[in-house]
């Protein structure tokens, strides 16, 4: 005990040899210095290790021509191996614009519809009718989000199956007498990209937007209709401006998700059922770098288009910042009286 | 507008909040309903304002059922004691918003924004947002916003409980006279009985969502209807002393351990009727119990505690085993462990049936037990 109420009250200076004895000198005052960096070890070496090194690297290897044949020959990371030419390829490709136009279609239409819409319309709804109605909705929507994507897409393709098997078909478009009968991913394989990515992307933002909502002071609808509100105006001039932060952040968030997410597409048209029909950038890069057509995985271009797709998400966040008037958002108050 | 209310309720599950309440409020008139917090008073004040649904009951706004009719047809005015301003729209847009969902011209709601932030003295905070103002401007913005569609009934939901002291005391004043002014009918809620009794014309108190009482201030103050009432109004609150009650050739005594005095004989004719088993609960406020030399004191007493409030003393005295304060006037001269006489001002006694809580005393127009 008294040892280290010495060691306290002596702070920065060195402790008496006497009471703490040689071999405590060194240890504490290093002790005192790395402490810090020794409870965040675990963390910083995960980061470093599994984040910032590949990080590195994919940039890196994004100008070197690194692929399956030249694998232990090519020496990656002499910058005299480094040069553009993948970024010149990717922007000379020919599919290059429908790529893009799909990844745009693909998040565009997902995030409006479901990720943000529909999550709005959920949270809305399930936060305006009983309580635990609402929540017992919400929970049936979270079922798409906690079954393994594998099995949740292979369900949604032997529902979109053809005639006899397809439920859809079966039981729905051929009693209704609507087309032929056909494998649904073959004719609409972008209803069906939406729906099953959707589905899935729509329950964070409906539990995002509900907790906010019902975390609304009660006062200010009470007001709002004592105001002479109706309810859709009470929704519109006072719930929706206050769930600004949840919006900006779902937008945000579920924009870069859809970005870099090609799971479900890879699983239900492996970006076809056309030449690039469905593919988004993603999935190309995915595609270029990890399987090959010709039995050579392309790393290093595979890595540029990764690149390119990480600048697409920053300056997609930056926008959305400017749009949501972030700025506005922490203004600092100005009182000057009482 | 005039209001009435005939048994009233509402249930939230099992939880009665509001218990068959009766209750008229006269037009132009200021009635504070009061309370402690969770005896019902602000689910009351949202029954009024159609944001709840009686479990059962009516309420009429002169003379016509108003039960079916949404909050935006009954043209109130709401004012909360969070304020309840929208944090994303400026003072403007705040006191705007009425008008707004009432589709007034831009031109009129303007000049009619102006007015009631002038009246309401925070004309020039028009472009400020509610984080920009301190408590006692968004309390005026509130205000304001509540004034500027011109309402028939404006309530008040504890609106100075988050200000400080002096601001309260100003405010106050400033309520009381803008409804005046305006001669609008106002219901006020809150759980402090000064600002009860200060502003309103008449109080109606509730505790466990039952009406205890409904008179004007200074009837609730002299001639409290149940005990509840007289422990709840007046401040510092009423002695209690629990005491038998006997009748004697020579009149009517209250005798507990360590007191004997003589009461009314009208008093003592109206307690003889009433307390069942002879026992009585007295209610003395400090101001009626007064410091006396020896030989005109109904008992003796120490002083226990003084607490200075400027123009008086709090006194605390004890005696056997029961307390008993005194407004005395100030300086007090007493010291602390010092025995001293004191004379209760018998006139001012209040005698309540210590099982029905009633007072014996009642003037008739109060509830019967
Ligand atoms: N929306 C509600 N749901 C369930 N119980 C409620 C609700 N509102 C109020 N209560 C209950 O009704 C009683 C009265 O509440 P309230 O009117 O808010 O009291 P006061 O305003 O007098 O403090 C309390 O017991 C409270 O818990
Ligand atoms: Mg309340």
């Amino acid at each position: 005990m008294k040892r280290r109420t010495e060691k306290i009250g002596e702070r920065g200076k060195p402790p008496l040899p006497v009471l703490l004895g040689t071999r405590n000198i060194g240890f504490s005052r290093m002790r005192g210095q790395l402490a810090p960096y020794a409870f965040l070890s675990p963390t910083l070496i995960l980061v470093t290790l599994f984040f910032f090194i590949p990080l590195v690297m994919v940039f890196i290897l994004s100008f070197t021509k690194l692929d399956m044949t030249n694998f232990g020959i090519l020496e990656w990371w002499k910058p005299v191996n480094w040069s553009l030419d993948n970024y010149v390829k990717i922007f000379t490709n020919r599919f290059l614009s429908r790529i893009l136009g799909n990844t745009i279609m693909y998040v565009a239409v997902t995030l409006a519809l479901f990720n943000v819409g529909m999550a709005l319309v959920i949270a809305l709804i399930t936060t305006h009718i009983k309580r635990r109605t609402g929540f017992a909705f919400r929970t049936l929507w979270f079922l798409p989000r906690i079954t393994p994507v594998v099995v949740y897409t292979m369900m949604w393709r032997a529902l979109a199956g053809p005639a006899p098997m397809g439920v859809i078909n079966k039981y729905f478009l051929v009693p209704l007498g609507i087309g032929g009968g056909e494998y649904l991913l073959h004719t609409h394989p972008w209803v069906f990209i939406f729906l099953v990515n959707g589905f899935i992307g729509a329950s964070f933002g409906m539990i995002l937007f509900a907790s906010a909502i019902e975390s609304i002071p009660k006062d200010y609808t009470i007001a709002s209709k004592v105001d002479g509100a109706t309810t859709w105006q009470t929704i519109r001039y006072v719930e929706l401006p206050m769930i600004k932060w949840p919006l900006l952040f779902v937008t945000t968030y579920q924009t870069l998700s859809l970005l870099t997410s090609f799971e479900q597409i890879m699983l239900l048209t492996d970006g076809g059922p056309g030449l690039y029909q469905t593919e988004v950038w993603s999935l190309t890069a995915y595609h270029r770098a990890l399987t090959s057509y010709f039995g050579n995985t392309q790393w290093g271009y595979g890595a540029a288009w990764s690149v390119v797709l990480v600048i697409i998400g920053v300056v997609m966040a930056v926008i959305y910042l400017r749009v949501f008037k972030f700025r506005e958002l922490v203004e600092e108050p100005k009182i000057d009286q009482l | 507008m005039k209001i009435a209310l005939e048994a009233l309720n509402k249930h939230f599950g099992k939880v009665k909040a509001v218990d068959s309440l009766d209750l008229e409020i006269g037009d132009g008139e200021f009635v504070a309903l009061l309370g402690p917090s969770g005896c019902g008073k602000t689910t009351t004040l949202l029954m009024l304002a159609g944001i709840y649904k009686p479990t059962s009951g009516h309420i009429c706004f002169d003379d016509r059922v108003v039960n079916h009719l949404l909050p935006k047809e009954r043209n109130i005015g709401m004012v909360f004691q969070s304020y309840a301003l929208y944090p994303h729209m400026t003072t403007f847009d705040n006191i705007a918003y009425p008008l707004k969902l009432k589709r007034v011209r831009r031109k009129e709601m303007k000049e009619r924004v102006q007015r009631s932030a002038d009246m309401m003295g925070i004309g020039d905070l028009l472009d400020r947002r509610p984080a920009q103002l301190s408590g006692g401007q968004q309390q005026r913005v509130a205000l304001a916003r509540a004034l500027v569609k011109e309402p028939a009934i404006l309530l008040f939901d504890e609106p100075l409980s988050n200000l400080d002291a002096k601001l309260r005391l100003r405010m106050r004043g400033e309520i009381k006279r803008l409804q005046e002014d305006l001669a609008v009918t106002a219901v006020y809620v809150t759980h402090d009985q000064v600002e009860a009794m200060t502003m309103a014309s008449r109080i109606a108190v509730m505790n466990y969502g039952v009406l205890q009482t409904y008179g004007a201030p200074n009837q609730l103050y002299d001639h409290p209807d149940t005990l509840f009432v007289a422990g709840f109004i007046g401040a510092p609150p009423m002695n209690f002393l629990e005491m038998t009650f006997k009748e004697r050739d020579d009149g009517f005594y209250l005798k507990s351990q360590a007191l004997e005095i003589r009461i009314l004989a009208e008093q003592g004719a109206l307690a003889k009727q009433d307390s069942i088993p002879q026992r009585v609960i007295m209610g003395i406020r400090p101001e009626n119990v007064s410091i006396v030399a020896e030989r005109d004191g109904d008992f003796k007493a120490e002083v226990y505690l003084i607490e200075p409030l400027g123009r008086e003393d709090l006194v605390t005295f004890r005696f056997v085993d029961e307390e008993i304060r005194a407004l005395v006037s100030a300086p007090f001269d007493g010291r602390i462990g010092e025995t001293i006489c004191l004379k209760l001002d018998k006139e001012k006694a209040h005698l309540f049936n210590p099982e029905t809580e009633v007072s014996v005393l009642r003037t008739g127009n109060g509830r019967s037990s």
